[in-house]
């Protein structure tokens, strides 16, 4: 920022009064105050700039503020219970029907229901077949009689 | 001693302790609000902000670091809900209707006779287009606005709070100020 001393900077201005200048750049701006009167009147309106937004700070707390943190605090805890709550009903189910089902498997009937079933839809068509030729068989005698 | 306070109730707060979330909202609350209504610049937005901010303050304590100073971590979670929000939402003009300080000095001096009504009017003015030029910002610019002149950060500060490059941060400053000293200008008669 070695032109401060050399030209006018509205930029560098602002950093001075932010007190963001390094002691260099500080030095150079306080030279080039000495020397420029544009530049300190300049720096004056912004001093009052400056003042007018920190008093921008005043202001009254609303009174809904506590009914706000109330509902906050319910969504916090609600939001807490559910995260909490789904995980850990999640492993108790499993927990609770991880033995439940592994003894099940031992037992030897269970184990062959799928058999069956696989067989029974197999054999379906054929048990179809057979009991329509059952009833035809019945529908003619009953024919036959009348 | 007030931090280990604040430690502990963080700690009955991670453990799900309504009351403990209560108290812990209660001390920081007004802070929060404020911190709302200066950048989105509008009461009804800070309201809901202010909701928002508190939910994501109790929900995220489990992330906050214990030891470390607490409002630091505040104003990053309420800066980072502002900005969502703000996003989300269409820019819009709102005027301010907050209360404002008392007279200042300066004001006295440039506004002339404290007991001509005229002046004092003039000068009442000249407060409210400052506050209005401020809500006119856009919210980043107004954002860092905020950050450098009521919560007194440094430029790097800001940057780490906003999540914005230094360079951009002191582009928006340079640039907000003078949209404001534009209006200053105006008012009391400045050369622009």
């Amino acid at each position: 920022m070695g032109e401060i001393v050399l030209k006018c900077s509205v930029e560098a201005l602002q950093s001075f009064l932010d007190g963001e200048l390094n002691p260099l750049e500080l030095n150079q701006i306080r030279q080039h105050l000495g020397g420029c009167q544009a530049c300190r009147q300049e720096m004056s309106r912004l001093r009052l700039l400056w003042l007018e937004l920190e008093q921008y700070e005043e202001m009254e707390v609303p009174p809904e503020l506590p009914y706000i943190r109330q509902q906050a605090v319910a969504r916090a805890v609600a939001a807490r219970r559910q995260k909490e709550g789904g995980l850990s009903l999640w492993d108790a189910q499993k927990l609770a029907w991880q033995p439940a089902l592994a003894g099940i498997a031992q037992i030897p009937g269970p184990s062959q229901l799928g058999i069956l079933a696989r067989t029974t839809i197999r054999s379906l068509p054929a048990v179809i077949r057979g009991v329509s030729s059952v009833a035809g068989l019945i529908n003619g005698k009953r024919r036959d009689k009348r | 001693m007030e931090s280990n306070t604040d430690h502990k109730l963080i700690i009955r707060c991670r453990e799900g302790e309504e009351e403990a979330c209560r108290l812990l909202l209660s001390r920081y609350e007004a802070y929060v609000y404020r911190l709302c209504y200066k950048i989105s610049g509008s009461r009804e937005d800070a309201l809901d902000f202010t909701q928002e901010a508190l939910v994501k303050i109790l929900t995220g304590l489990d992330n906050f670091q214990l030891g470390r100073p607490l409002k630091p971590w505040l104003r990053q979670v309420t800066v980072n809900v502002c900005l969502n929000c703000l996003k989300r939402r269409a820019p819009q003009t709102v005027s301010l209707d907050q209360p404002v300080a008392d007279g200042v000095v300066l004001g006295d001096t440039l506004s002339g006779s404290a007991d001509d009504p005229a002046d004092a009017a003039e000068w009442q003015d000249t407060r409210e287009v400052i506050q209005q030029a401020v809500s006119r910002l856009p919210p980043q610019q107004r954002l860092v606005l905020v950050m450098r002149h009521q919560e007194g950060l440094s430029y790097e500060e800001i940057a780490a709070t906003t999540e914005l490059p230094l360079g951009t941060v002191k582009t928006y400053l340079f640039r907000a100020r003078q949209q404001l000293r534009s209006q200053l200008a105006g008012a009391y008669g400045w050369e622009r």
